[in-house]
């Protein structure tokens, strides 16, 4: 492969959506502005905007390569997947050995789960690299590798999403092994005691994610950050991963407390067994950047739905159609959506945790009672459930339960030294002077790794 | 041959291909040369090919340079200031140069500035105010100074000042995205959530190095995960 064509793939690597490219001058000069705005709605965030000037330049040209190429990134990134793969199709049907096409279907083959035909796609970029490159990356030996991963960036990314690949599908082993033999990770390096020292210092958030990735690649043995790595990737969504990760990190873990601690994490957080395909996953991932980021009520709904179609047993997207209810004003909506996350998976701790506080701002408080208890006895240490349970406890009469609930969550916070001060002094109060007419506060300060979001 | 050189061998030989000089303009502005950038950017402004350079040249002209003509002296004495204040660690004799700079020109706005930005290093914050509302009085167009003066003033708790000062940054420039951070720290803060979250998006947008923005953006929605289908992809 040449530097030319390294110079094309890289910004394909760093950015899903990559427009403008060297090989533009033999096209339609038309497609130039057309997809120059298409570049610049995507970067001042105006997504939605982006894909249909993308569909009108690939209408427009229906010739050029860069222009179907734009039209297929930018439905990919907006989760329309069927679009993004007709599209993908027809670019790579006009230039087939185009190595920056090449990589970007290897990446949608992956997002969409079809993790055979991605590797085979990035077999055929690393075909398209000088003969010596490729016997290089084959054949040299270990200690070789690194020179040659950092004079080929696009050998570097291979390995990477090759890696990613074997991962998900669950070899983990082989994973492992690649890892090693392309020096990404080296023999006697302590990456989880490294990872571990990021996120004790508070070190940039990608900075930690990576040092807990090496450590899982690495060290084998490390229960505790293959544990933080899989709750890590649970919050963020990545749940098939998560789930791998949570599993290692309990078989390989020695202690029988952690034991337990990941098979409850597994059964609700996770969803126990339930599977949730690779294109499941990534529509959901997608869904939630488009309600919560681009506030795209429309178009998160229908990624939700399609979601929920392909993955009916996955609770999380039904609290996010219950919170886009809530936006729209139809609470009783929001309520059905949260009993059928339940009806999906019974052991979701969130959904029941999201059904009581819902009751409880309806003011359904028996109701509410029951889900919140079912959250805190599913999830002890949940401080925040605890609180909005003592809240719907006290607006029942039940003080002695408020307080002794209030207290257990106090408490909690307190080993994380976060600070409740409203709830302190609610205490100080009602400790002093007994119930009044006003409800305890109950903040939901994020306190541990793996239970935040949705 | 310097940048500037060039720029303005090209100013006098080819005009037509002189173009640099709308950013070598704002470059010479940074280092206190307001004359050399009047002078450039005018060029600019009536002579450029590109109506686009035209307009960003004029732009440039009203809310980055000053809007008279500044005798060499009062410059001369700011670009002293600011030598004394940046690169000497001399705060106290770069205020003497500024007071001077000022007395050469009140009509000059920088120094006025810049004695702002002298007590916010010495965490005089209410005088520093002070001085970037002078600045603003002299010359309202002043874009740093009026980005200065919401800094001050949310520092003083005065978020209503210090929300109409930023609007009047962004008014001049809608794309500054330090302006649209500091709105969202401040609508944040003042316990707007949503909108704090939106200001602060189109500033990581405008400019994806702003990292405090980008973390706490992640904290809030999870990571930018449409980039890729794998946590290494995404990143």
């Amino acid at each position: 492969m040449t530097i030319r064509t390294v110079r094309a793939i890289a910004p394909a690597i760093t950015l899903t959506l990559c427009i403008a490219s060297v090989d533009a001058a033999q096209e339609r000069p038309a497609t130039g502005s057309d997809l120059d705005r298409v570049q610049a709605a995507f970067q001042a965030g105006r997504y939605t905007e982006a894909l249909s000037l993308a569909r009108r330049a690939a209408n427009a040209a229906p010739t050029s390569m860069r222009a179907q190429t734009a039209r297929a990134g930018m439905a990919e990134f907006m989760g329309e997947f069927d679009e993004a793969r007709t599209y993908y199709d027809r670019a790579a049907a006009l230039a087939p050995d185009d190595p920056e096409l090449i990589y970007r279907t290897a990446s949608f083959a992956v997002r969409v789960g079809d993790y055979d035909r991605a590797l085979a796609q990035l077999d055929r970029l690393l075909a398209l690299h000088p003969a010596h490159v490729r016997w290089l990356f084959q054949w040299a030996p270990t200690s070789m590798q690194p020179a040659l991963l950092r004079d080929h960036p696009s050998l570097e990314h291979i390995v990477q999403i090759r890696l990613d690949i074997l991962t998900e599908k669950g070899d983990l082993a082989q994973a492992r092994q690649l890892a090693r033999s392309y020096a990404i990770v080296k023999p006697g390096a302590n990456y989880c005691g490294e990872a571990q020292a990021k996120s004790r210092v508070g070190a940039e958030r990608e900075d930690t994610f990576q040092a807990f990735r090496l450590a899982t690649l690495g060290q084998p043995e490390a229960a505790d950050c293959i544990w933080w790595y899989g709750q890590w990737l649970s919050d963020e969504g990545y749940v098939r991963l998560g789930r791998l990760m949570v599993i290692e990190g309990t078989r390989v873990t020695a202690s029988a407390a952690n034991k337990e601690s990941g098979a409850r994490y597994l059964k609700i957080r996770l969803g126990g067994h339930r599977e949730v395909s690779k294109r499941a996953e990534q529509l959901f991932l997608i869904a939630r950047q488009r309600y919560l980021r681009d506030g795209d009520i429309d178009g998160a709904t229908r990624l939700f739905d399609e979601t929920i179609r392909l993955a009916p047993t996955f609770a999380r997207p039904y609290s996010y159609r219950a919170a886009i209810a809530v936006e729209l004003g139809d609470r009783e909506a929001a309520l059905g959506w949260l009993l059928r996350g339940l009806q999906a998976d019974p052991d979701s701790w969130r959904t029941h945790r999201n059904l009581g506080k819902l009751l409880s701002d309806l003011e359904r408080y028996p109701e509410a009672e029951m889900h919140l208890r079912k959250t805190v006895q599913l999830f002890g240490d949940d401080a925040g459930g605890r609180l909005a349970l003592a809240r719907v406890l006290y607006a029942q009469g039940k003080y002695e339960d408020f307080a002794k609930e209030a207290r257990i969550a106090l408490a909690f916070f307190a080993t994380g030294k976060v600070s409740v001060p409203e709830v302190q002094n609610f205490l100080v109060k009602f400790d002093r002077w007994g119930p009044g007419p006003v409800l305890p506060p109950a903040p939901d300060p994020r306190a541990i790794l793996g239970w935040n979001y949705d | 041959m310097s940048g500037e050189t060039g720029g303005l061998l090209a100013m006098m030989l080819e005009p037509e291909r002189a173009d640099c000089l709308a950013w070598l303009s704002e470059r010479l502005a940074d280092d206190g040369l307001a004359r050399l950038g009047r002078l450039t950017l005018r060029d600019r402004a009536e002579r450029s090919p590109r109506p686009e350079i035209r307009a960003q040249a004029e732009w440039v002209l009203r809310c980055r340079l000053p809007d008279n003509e500044i005798p060499k002296l009062a410059e001369s004495r700011n670009v002293t200031g600011g030598r004394l204040q940046n690169h000497k660690d001399k705060p106290t004799e770069a205020l003497a140069a500024y007071t001077k700079a000022i007395a050469a020109d009140p009509m000059f706005s920088w120094p006025y500035n810049n004695i702002g930005r002298l007590y916010l290093g010495w965490n005089d914050v209410a005088r520093a105010l002070t001085w970037f509302t002078k600045a603003l009085e002299v010359n309202p167009n002043h874009l740093r100074a009026q980005f200065n003066q919401g800094f001050a003033a949310a520092r003083l708790g005065r978020y209503d000042e210090a929300f109409a000062a930023y609007n009047c940054v962004l008014t001049m420039n809608p794309t500054d995205a330090h302006a649209h951070a500091h709105v969202g720290w401040l609508v944040l803060k003042v316990g707007r959530q949503s909108d704090g979250l939106r200001e602060l998006q189109v500033a990581v947008r405008l400019e994806p190095g702003l990292d405090d923005a980008r973390r706490f953006l992640d904290a809030q929605y999870g990571r930018e995960a449409r980039r890729g289908p794998t946590p290494f992809s995404a990143r």
